[in-house]
């Protein structure tokens, strides 16, 4: 474990494929190879609510790793066995005293303004031939005027640039001068791998983009590590609405013009370059940004995150040379309205719908059916009575569950396209949408029940005392996070395998 | 595995239970009565008794046939033999036997030698038999020897004819631990009397009183339920003398306390010794005790005797034996149902009252000193010539008594030793 | 060494036989008797499904080896003395009964620990 990677999410898109990452690990993906994985969300929209939600996600499950693995040894494998780091955690390679927050985000400074303003804070530029220039280049139509708050110089920058790139662009720039920036880039090492994350069609992502690969390998010593990116091209429209700057109709010539840009710009700087785009089938409503911006979780989202897994995962000796940039696209074996597991290809289901189905088990089983065993040996063993209720981590457990987890799948499959691998408020039996563990009878007397009550209670009973003689006392949080582990393994056992077709 | 484990212990532990740690009385293997054989002795001079109607005549034939039908619940027929010289099985059923003897006058041979005679009746005798000998018991040499000394029989009685009863019971002990009773009865006689020189005397009917005698003959433990059957019948109860030889062999020293019966007072049963025990002149304690009596002479049996001759040692303590009950007279509603099983091993209980205990830790003892019944030398003569002194006397009679006795060596013990401990 | 125990609570009986019999008896199976319930319940049961293992099982255990136990004490006593069931015996019969509860309480608390299901059971 020799490696870390960087994952650095712009914008909306970026922190919604960072918040899928995150349900991904923490259902137990396996990075043999990497050590930690360092997530920044970097988004100047700074109450963007897509954001917010996917700090918050981090933030619960860094808790609950912490409190559940402590922070001394390696774990290889289990629920939230990956190591998501914040930067701070990072001991940079020549040890400064300037320390970061313990944060996944990356903040921009001084953006609680117009542009103008922001390029011009004292007002210094009014009468300036560089004024004129600006006013050639961007749009000013003068305060007073009914689109004023839209013109482009009159932007407030901390509202995202309202799919603007060329907006972007200038702010970005500003990335390299600040505190945390400085940091990540004494922090990468020389095995240390990095990836990018962004759509093409917005305005933070589509400019961050270049500029974050251009920043980063200004630094010689980073340029030989290698790059991953994954673009996400349009995937959903917005509404209309006059008042909004966002414009979906723009949508697709923007993506024109971003992937000139990238064709030139880009050359020879990245070594595998993912893309990933559906047919827009959703309308949005048409939320300019802030804390309004919540966009329901899609599948694109999910498979953006597996490119990172696959990414990480890459042998050393697989990689092509930045010149020859390799490009992946992602394919389904046929195309539905409504997407399951049986519709993955192999590598998919097993290293990806696999954790997610045990995670899935897992959580019917802590949310719904622990509770109800309180009478039980191993219930009381694990003092679960007193601290399911209170104790830090069994809640940010329940919380990631109910209110990270839980929503991403429910939000996935409201979505267009819907993605539903699960039958998320069925009995055990019917989880697995399209394979039904079946209740075998022999003259009427019930002889495999599937997933009953008392069979999980007698294998949780197993499976506790097993347990109980490699993990003590003083580890409970992690003895229970391996009792989670291992009783979903159960309920795989019933299922048998992932449903599959073979002749669509 | 777990299971197979506990199952495992589960039988080991049900093995070990009740190892018994009191040990049951070994009850013998049932042992009964193979056959059983009457010898009469025919020699000319048992002709007397049977003339006329003498006592031997009323008494033998009955009791032949009482035996053959009460001895254990009438299985038992009797195998009868003539005795003199030979021994002459007779060929038919007791009532042809009865009315031979009325009717055919079988005494009529030669004088017989007491000695072989029983050595015959020794040589039929299996070991699971019981034979029955009847005869005069007149020990004597044969009628040569007789001729070559005619005093014969008086010297040599001692010396010679003795020593050769004692080889014949011997070895009848040896066989099958074989013991023998000896009842004596008067009878009136008609006839014949021969005296140690082989002289004849004529006796008159009525004249003199004749004694005769039933030997029985067997295993030590059938003989003692022989015994205890023959003497409860009828023809049987007027026998004027009875000895045992070998039946009892040991002292008594086994006892059984009844833990309730006749109980007063404050004490407690443990293994056969007395615990807890409280005793006071005007709070005594009371304590039934039964015991097996039945290996001796009757006399010693008789509870008479018993009061008279038992001996108490107070050294220690301060007791008395205040009445001995037999079981005939106990009555069984009394007696609790483990109670009854004492009873059932008990000839005699002892009822015995503690009135003060000077130890802490010490025995009731009981004894009684073995005494022989010697009063069989009032009917031996040596003698018979003069017919006023023989009536109801036996030439050389105490001889053939010792002679017997002598194969038994009964050692110089007591009958009874028995210690009960007992504790405060 | 039963005797001891049982004449503490039950008193002395004339009759010998119940500390020659009755008394090393049916204070060694009452023993066996407990423990084996104790052995079914918290390893048999205890390690195999969690069907019997919760409180109000062991409670019912618990009764169905006191009434064993009164049953057996007065069986052995009317078998040995061969007398009808007196009012010694019935006391007898009860503190064989509780000894017998107290031995399945020693050997729950002992073999609790090792049981999957029924350790928490009954405390």
């Amino acid at each position: 474990m020799t490696r870390n990677i960087y994952v650095f999410g712009i914008g909306g898109t970026g922190a919604r494929v960072i918040r899928s990452l995150t349900m991904l690990l923490a259902s137990g993906v396996m990075l043999p190879e990497t050590n930690k994985i360092i997530p920044v969300i970097i988004d100047v929209d700074a109450k963007n609510a897509d954001t917010t939600r996917s700090l918050k996600a981090l933030e619960a499950y860094k808790l609950i790793r912490d409190r559940g693995y402590g922070s001394r040894e390696e774990i290889k494998d289990g629920f939230f066995h990956a190591n998501l780091s914040t930067l701070s955690s990072v001991k940079p390679l020549n040890d400064t005293t300037e320390k970061v927050d313990d944060s996944f985000q990356l903040q921009f400074e001084n953006l609680e303004t117009s542009f103008i303003k922001y390029i011009d804070p004292k007002e210094e530029l009014a009468g300036d031939i560089n004024m004129d220039f600006l006013e050639a280049l961007y749009d000013n139509t003068p305060s007073g005027h009914s689109n004023f708050g839209h013109t482009e110089l009159n932007l407030r920058l901390d509202l995202g640039f309202k799919g603007n790139p060329n907006i972007g662009c200038v702010v970005f720039n500003n990335l390299a001068s600040t505190k945390e920036f400085k940091f990540v880039l004494k922090s990468i090492g020389e095995n240390d791998r990095i990836f990018i994350i962004s759509s093409i069609f917005g305005g933070t992502g589509s400019s961050g983009f270049p500029q974050l690969i251009r920043l980063l390998q200004e630094d010689e010593r980073i340029r030989a590590n290698f790059f991953g990116a994954v673009t996400v091209m349009p995937y959903f429209n917005v509404t209309d609405d006059k008042k909004s700057a966002i414009n979906s109709d723009r949508f697709n010539s923007k993506t024109e013009a971003a992937l000139t840009y990238y064709s030139k710009y880009l050359k020879g700087k990245i070594n595998c370059f993912y893309q990933l785009w559906d047919t827009p089938l959703k309308q949005y409503e048409n939320k300019e940004g802030g804390a309004e911006q919540q966009n329901n979780a899609h599948l694109i989202e999910m498979i953006g995150a597996t490119a990172i897994i696959d990414f990480a995962n890459k042998p050393d000796g697989a990689f092509k040379p930045k010149e020859k940039t390799e490009y992946f696209d992602f394919g389904i074996q046929h195309e539905d309205q409504v997407i399951d597991t049986r519709h993955f290809f192999d590598d998919t289901r097993k290293n990806i719908m696999v954790p997610l189905t045990l995670f899935t088990y897992a959580m019917k089983i802590y949310l719904e059916k622990i509770p109800a065993f309180k009478g039980e040996a191993f219930y009381k063993e694990l003092n679960l009575g007193d601290k399911i209720l209170s104790d830090p981590f069994y809640q940010s457990l329940t919380a990631f569950f109910n209110k990270h987890y839980k929503p991403w799948l429910a939000e996935m499959t409201d979505n267009e396209r819907k993605f539903q691998p699960f039958n998320i408020n069925s009995d055990l039996n019917s989880l697995v949408r399209e394979k039904q563990i079946e209740v075998k009878k022999v003259l009427g007397v019930v002889t495999n029940g599937g997933i009953t009550d008392s069979l999980l209670k007698e294998k949780l009973g197993k499976i506790e005392d097993e347990l109980k003689k490699k993990i003590p006392d003083n580890e409970k949080e992690k003895r229970f996070l391996k009792l989670l582990n291992e009783i979903s393994l159960e309920c795989f056992k019933k299922l048998e395998d992932l449903p599959s077709k073979k002749d669509w | 595995m777990k299971k197979t484990l506990w199952i495992c212990l589960l039988f080991a532990l049900a093995g070990c239970t009740n190892t018994g740690k009191k040990e049951k009385l070994l009850t013998p293997a049932k042992h009964k009565i193979e056959k059983l054989n009457f010898f009469m002795e025919v020699s000319g001079s048992m002709a007397g008794y049977l003339n006329g109607s003498t006592d031997f005549v009323k008494t033998i034939p009955n009791l032949l046939v009482a035996i053959e039908q009460k001895m254990d619940s009438g299985t038992l027929k009797i195998h009868n033999y003539y005795i003199a010289d030979t021994a002459l099985l007779f060929k038919g059923t007791t009532e042809d036997f009865i009315y031979s003897i009325a009717t055919k006058h079988p005494a009529r041979e030669k004088s017989s030698e007491m000695h072989k005679i029983f050595q015959m009746i020794a040589d039929r005798t299996d070991s699971d038999d019981i034979s029955m000998f009847v005869s005069d018991c007149i020990l004597s040499y044969n009628d040569e020897d007789i001729r070559a000394n005619r005093e014969i029989n008086r010297e040599k009685a001692e010396g010679g004819l003795k020593p050769f009863i004692t080889s014949t019971f011997s070895k009848l002990r040896k066989k099958n631990d074989m013991c023998a009773s000896v009842y004596g009865f008067n009878s009136s006689f008609d006839g014949t009397y021969y005296t140690y020189q082989n002289g004849k005397l004529p006796i008159k009917k009525g004249s003199v009183i004749r004694p005769y005698y039933l030997w029985v003959i067997g295993n030590k433990e059938l003989l003692k339920k022989f015994n205890a059957q023959l003497q409860k019948l009828e023809p049987f109860k007027h026998n004027k003398v009875a000895m045992d030889f070998g039946i009892f062999d040991k002292p008594v020293t086994d006892y059984t306390i009844f833990f309730r019966y006749k109980k007063s007072g404050e004490w407690q049963p443990e293994h056969n010794k007395l615990t807890d025990a409280k005793a006071s002149k005007s709070h005594p304690a009371i304590i039934a005790i039964g015991a097996d009596l039945s290996a001796l002479p009757l006399y010693a049996q008789d509870t008479g005797y018993l009061k008279k001759n038992l001996k108490l040692d107070k050294s220690n303590l301060d007791f008395n034996v205040v009445s001995i009950l037999v079981p005939e007279n106990i009555n069984k509603a009394d007696l609790k149902k483990n109670e009854l099983d004492a009873l059932a091993k008990s000839s005699h209980i002892f009822i015995v009252e503690v009135s003060d205990l000077y130890k802490s830790n010490t025995e009731i003892k009981i004894s009684l000193p073995l005494q022989y019944d010697t009063s069989y030398h009032n009917i031996s003569i040596m003698d018979d010539r003069d017919i006023k002194d023989i009536s109801g006397k036996t030439f050389a009679f105490e001889h053939l008594v010792d002679g017997v006795r002598a194969a038994y060596q009964n050692p110089n013990q007591d009958f009874i030793t028995i210690a009960i401990p007992i504790k405060k | 060494m039963f005797k001891t125990l049982y004449e503490l609570l039950a008193g002395t009986n004339a009759d010998p036989i119940y500390g020659t019999d009755v008394y090393p008896a049916v204070g060694l199976f009452t023993l066996l008797f407990a423990l084996i319930f104790a052995l079914v319940f918290y390893l048999a049961l205890g390690r195999w499904k969690p069907v019997w293992d919760k409180l109000i099982h062991w409670v019912i255990t618990l009764i169905v080896l006191v009434a064993v136990a009164f049953y057996f004490a007065l069986s052995q006593s009317k078998g040995a003395t061969g007398e009808d069931a007196d009012a010694f015996m019935y006391k007898f019969a009860l503190v064989n009964a509780l000894f017998a509860s107290i031995y399945f309480i020693i050997f729950s608390i002992l073999m609790k620990r090792a049981s999957i299901f029924a350790r928490r059971t009954p405390f």
